[in-house]
């Protein structure tokens, strides 16, 4: 059971890293700007070849020392947990060095041949877009949390009901193992750091629709019609992720409530839907992005180019710009957005349902 | 309708927006009753300032090209709003001065300017692909 929801994750997780580079815009390779001018530079290919070939041998073989080792360590369960993780760990460092190798070369070659210094850069704005716009209304993100405000209202009235021990915490094969003595508090911080999530969600979506539609300035249409589809794809999983999530913390209280319900590991396939769900998500929207991406047949011939924003992202990974009114932006290496650490809207949206979540764990542990 | 701003130019952003926002309008690819978008989402999609896009939105009322209301945001006036007053007028001879002189200086004829002028006039009635 533990392989193979282990191996699950990590076959997903080594099949996004190996396709990163032909999932993100063309024009930025390893994290780097590169102007339409020049993305069809033959190094460049040969680098994200080289990356996914060496990403890729590498994820089979700690795969296979995944499998070996589970059987061969198979008396203890925490050693198999910790080795599992270790694999997955590993997988990810060799890609981020990998990364980070290429991300400096670019970096080098960029400047060894000078590209789009004599370019000018331009700023693209349709300005008819945000009422093409069609990222779900904020309704979607609000009513889970009805259910949630439901559910506290409800336990409080079945409190008396509640066995003494409370469920804290399931392992990963669906089933209680860490219970704490019933105070009120302990009833409803379940509820309580669902709907912390349920407004990271709605906060997520909300800044997103004020963020950016980033045009690309020689393929106008084409990058207006990526940005409108990626926007709405997004919203959409959110929308999903945020009801998986209620339905799968209204089923774990009510559980609580009525202990019955976790007999024989009948909470088991509603983990396994919640993992389908998520790990669904993120397939279906890379899948996506990779068929809305502007493709380049050949290097654009073009006077001007979009913004090189290179000096605002660190590391291609980390974005950083006061200027910039958006909060979040997409990755550069990656699939879906990131914050922009600049601004302190993110921090509100992001940080402070994280903060009262943590101070809610921390209180009922 | 597409706009394009130079960041890097010497020309202020708020004056490129204003100039941009114009040209749709001159060129017919922004209609009366069309509706800008709302200044936070302008500002966002140019990766400027708020109150850069508000600066241009501002100029243009005053300029009477756009109407600003409250709720449904910043409208473009229809060609009977936006008849031309003797103000107005001036307010172009006087922009146009500076102009006419450096090329009287370099010895442009009446004639000279006169066609550039009817080449931009015309230039600008020909919808042209993008910007």
């Amino acid at each position: 059971m533990l392989l193979g929801v282990f191996s699950t994750v990590y076959i997903i997780t080594l099949a996004l890293q190996l396709f990163i580079p032909f999932i993100v815009r063309e024009t930025i390779a390893f994290g780097v700007t590169v102007p339409e001018q020049n993305v069809k530079h033959p190094v460049l290919r040969n680098m994200k070849k080289h990356y996914t070939q060496i990403v890729g041998i590498s994820g089979v073989m700690f795969l296979m020392m995944m499998i070996v080792s589970y059987y061969y360590l198979a008396p203890s369960e925490f050693m198999q947990g910790y080795f599992l993780i270790g694999c997955l760990f590993a997988m990810l460092t060799v890609s981020m060095t990998l990364y980070w190798i290429y991300h400096q070369r670019v970096l080098k070659l960029k400047k060894e041949e000078q590209w789009g210094l004599n370019i000018k850069q331009v700023r693209t704005v349709d300005v008819t877009a945000r009422s093409r716009d069609e990222m779900l209304p904020w309704p979607f993100y609000v009513v889970p949390f009805g259910v949630t405000v439901f559910l506290i209202i409800f336990t409080f009235l079945h409190y008396d009901q509640i066995p003494d021990d409370i469920a804290i915490h399931w392992g990963p094969s669906g089933e209680a193992d860490s219970w704490r003595k019933k105070t009120y508090f302990i009833a409803i911080s379940l509820p309580l750091v669902m709907l912390m999530m349920q407004c990271m969600m709605w906060g997520i979506v909300d800044s997103i629709k004020r963020s950016a539609i980033k045009l690309a300035v020689n393929r106008k249409e084409e990058s207006l019609e990526d940005q409108l589809k990626s926007r709405k794809y997004m919203s959409w999983n959110i929308m999903w992720l945020s009801h998986a999530l209620t339905i799968l913390f209204t089923v774990l209280q009510l559980s609580n409530i009525y202990p019955s319900m976790t007999s024989g590991n009948r909470l088991l396939p509603i983990f396994i839907l919640f993992l389908c769900l998520v790990f669904g998500s993120v397939l279906i929207y890379a899948w996506k992005k990779r068929k809305l991406r502007v493709e380049y047949g050949n290097n654009v011939a073009s006077e001007v180019m979009d913004v090189d924003e290179d000096r605002y992202w660190k590391g291609g990974l980390i974005y950083v710009n006061r200027q910039d009114p958006s909060v979040f932006v997409e990755k550069r290496f990656g699939v879906g957005w990131t914050m922009n650490f600049a601004n302190p809207r993110g921090y509100i949206v992001i940080g402070l349902p994280l903060l009262i979540l943590l101070l809610i764990s921390f209180f009922s542990l | 309708m597409f706009m394009q701003i130079e960041p890097q130019s010497d020309v202020p952003i708020y004056e490129q927006v204003t100039q941009q926002i114009m040209e749709g309008v001159a060129r017919g690819e922004m209609k009366p009753g069309d509706t800008l978008p709302s200044v936070r989402s302008l500002a966002a999609d140019l990766g400027v300032n708020m109150h850069t896009v508000n600066k241009s939105y501002h100029e243009l009322e005053e300029k009477g090209i756009i109407t600003i209301r409250a709720k449904s945001g910043a409208i473009i006036r229809s060609t009977e709003e936006r008849a031309l007053t003797p103000e107005h007028l001036q307010q172009l001879e006087k922009s146009l001065k500076p102009i006419v002189v450096e090329g009287m200086v370099l010895g442009a004829t009446a004639d000279q300017i006169e066609h550039m002028m009817k080449k931009v006039f015309s230039d600008l009635q020909i919808p042209a692909e993008g910007v």
